[in-house]
């Protein structure tokens, strides 16, 4: 299930953890166009195994993933890699769940629906200053 | 007759003359039966009864004073019950009189012959058996009638006898109370149709179910009282089993008020039906909002591509703007449903309204009159202000849009006992809550939308104007806060909607300690 957009040889940066598709297609275009390297899955346990095998700088994780709750993957990431950053992603995103997140040690969140100024916002944070350099920003957003 | 069997009977021989006690000892038992005791006056007698309590007391009318023989048999009847034969010489005819005045069992002319004396006390034991037995029948009868007379009175259900042309001829207290009469005599001789029925297809229907079948199940009826609240009852009716006379009554019925039920039912019909919106509603902005996230993303992304200039900003400008719209709409929907994160506090509702008069007056504009009428200064209640602010702006703006022409608005509150329904419950629910009342003269709403207001994506509003979500919003919000909120409108008169809301019952002095 786990698909990755390869544009050369670098390691992936990125993933993405969410049971919509939608959700996953546009997370792999934008960082298409940006030049970063994204896996993305669909399901809580698939992202768990992804995380240890690959070496992410930073999670995007669904709070609702179907039948699973997001904050318990969140604990099992946070407990295996604690200073690996994940990003909350969610419509249902209450405050009470920000702050359990928050409090389970997520270094971020997003509501539905995102905005592409948001998500940029929220991962350059987390790119290695070499990387930035080679990133194909928008002119809108280079500031 | 030596050889008569033991009986098993008590008697005490009163007489002055010891030789007639003893022939009377003897006698009797010769018979087997066996002597309590001997009295020779009547003040000993009447000792000596209430003492040995015996079966029978023979007593002699004329004893030394007369007729102390009389009066002592007067006084053991009515103190202890226990039958007396006499045994007299007298054919004083004035004696004979008063003797049988105290209603003896028996009465031996002397010189006592032993056949007359068994034969007497024979007939007195049967016929004070069948005594006590009617007084023990009598006694269960009484018992009986007290018993449903006490359950006719204080059952809480109504029971009713018709005459053949529907009047009533015995109603019980519940019934009489439940139709908003004081009395049973105020209802006796009224005809069903002018006291309980008030719907003419009702009355037609009643009828001729009864004349068809002679009876009516248990069923549905809607009944007026005479304070004209409408009842919702369960009825049955079925022929009077005890025609004791033709004029007796031809029908016997019960009454169940069940409007409460039904009332309750509709609550949770409605809340049920509540629940399902909310749910769905929530799943479908849930899934709006993953679609709306391509949509504006894929947006956002184009834009960020397109040089400024390019004639295709536009398009995707408008597409941003609309979309963004939608959004907007389904964070109002997950609001509905999400159980909201306030934070509460001890609010003065007086003092949170009347800091916000010029507001309303502001929103609602020069041709809406805002008059308030506060009466619960010191009343607390514990809420969000942000969350109570929302629930009355909502209303506020939905009633400066029902009255395009302009009008009165007034805002009331005061405090009220929770009896929402009259009846139906215990002393104990009494609590008082407060009540805020928001009044416009706009141009109402009609029954059936009535009923829908509060549900989400219900509007009367043009689609520019509203989203359909902000009466939803405002009543899920007076539901967190632990109140309701009712609705009662004239189309062309104007709408009220009412929140109740629980007081803060903390004593506005306990925050000092």
């Amino acid at each position: 299930m786990m698909e990755r957009t390869i544009t050369n040889s670098q390691p992936p940066d990125i993933l993405v953890i969410d049971d919509d598709e939608s959700i996953c297609e546009f997370f792999q275009d934008l960082f298409l166009e940006m030049g970063l390297q994204i896996d993305t899955v669909r399901s809580g346990a698939q992202g768990l195994e992804m995380v240890r095998t690959h070496a992410y700088n930073l999670i995007f994780l669904d709070i609702m993933l179907g039948s699973a709750n997001g904050l318990d993957i969140l604990m099992s990431i946070k407990s295996g890699y604690p200073r690996l950053p994940v990003i909350m992603i969610s419509g249902y995103l209450t405050e009470e769940n920000i702050e359990k997140a928050l409090r389970l040690g997520a270094d971020g969140y997003l509501y539905k629906p995102l905005t592409v100024r948001d998500i940029l916002s929220k991962t350059l944070r987390f790119i290695p200053p070499r990387q930035l350099a080679h990133l194909n920003l928008p002119p809108a957003l280079k500031s | 007759m030596n050889s008569a069997p033991p009986r098993d009977l008590k008697i005490l021989i009163v007489d002055d003359d010891p030789a007639l006690r003893r022939l009377l000892r003897a006698l009797l038992e010769r018979q087997n039966y066996s002597v309590a005791g001997e009295a020779q006056s009547g003040k000993e007698a009447v000792t000596a009864a209430g003492r040995l309590n015996p079966h029978i007391v023979l007593m002699d009318v004329i004893m030394e004073t007369g007729d102390a023989g009389i009066r002592a048999a007067r006084k053991i009847t009515s103190k202890y019950q226990i039958p007396i034969i006499f045994i007299t010489t007298s054919n004083n005819e004035d004696i004979i009189a008063r003797a049988l005045k105290t209603n003896p069992y028996g009465y031996v002319v002397k010189p006592v012959r032993p056949e007359n004396l068994i034969t007497a006390i024979e007939v007195t034991r049967v016929r004070h058996e069948y005594e006590q037995q009617l007084v023990t029948y009598q006694r269960s009868l009484e018992k009986s009638e007290a018993l449903f007379r006490s359950i006719f009175q204080t059952i809480q259900s109504g029971y009713f006898q018709l005459t053949i042309d529907y009047r009533f001829s015995l109603v019980n207290p519940y019934l009489y109370d439940l139709l908003g009469y004081t009395s049973q005599r105020e209802l006796l001789g009224k005809s069903i149709f002018e006291a309980g029925f008030s719907d003419t297809r009702q009355k037609n229907l009643f009828n001729q179910r009864l004349l068809e079948k002679g009876s009516i199940d248990l069923s549905e009826w809607r009944w007026k009282t005479r304070d004209r609240q409408f009842k919702t009852v369960l009825i049955s009716v079925r022929p009077q089993p005890v025609q004791a006379e033709a004029s007796s009554p031809q029908y016997e019925g019960s009454v169940h008020d069940i409007t409460r039920f039904k009332e309750l039912e509709a609550d949770l019909r409605q809340a049920q039906k509540m629940e399902v919106i909310n749910t769905l509603s929530s799943r479908l902005a849930h899934e709006i909002s993953n679609q709306l996230t391509s949509i504006l993303g894929y947006t956002d992304l184009c834009l960020l591509k397109l040089a400024q200039e390019d004639k295709l900003h536009r398009y995707l400008r408008a597409i941003q703007k609309k979309a963004l719209e939608s959004t907007e709409v389904t964070r109002q929907l997950l609001n509905i449903s999400r159980k909201s994160s306030s934070e509460p506090q001890r609010i003065e509702m007086d003092e949170f309204l009347r800091e916000r008069i010029q507001l309303i007056e502001k929103v609602m504009g020069s041709r809406v009159t805002v008059k308030s009428d506060l009466q619960t200064g010191g009343v607390h209640i514990s809420a969000d202000p942000r969350i109570l602010e929302q629930v009355l702006f909502n209303l506020v703006i939905n009633a400066r849009d029902a009255m395009p022409e302009g009008g009165n608005f007034t805002l009331r509150t005061c405090l009220t006992n929770s009896s929402r329904r009259k009846g139906g419950q215990s002393p104990g629910e009494q609590a008082s809550l407060l009540r805020v009342t928001l009044q416009d003269t706009g141009m109402g709403i009609g029954r059936q939308n009535l009923e829908k207001i509060f549900e989400p994506f219900y509007t009367t509003k043009t689609e520019s104007v509203g989203t359909g979500l902000g009466l939803a919003i405002v009543r899920g919000s007076v539901i967190d806060l632990g109140g309701r909120i009712q609705v009662t409108s004239r189309p062309g008169r104007g709408t009220t909607f009412t929140i109740y809301l629980p007081p803060d019952q903390n004593a506005a002095g306990a925050a000092d300690w």
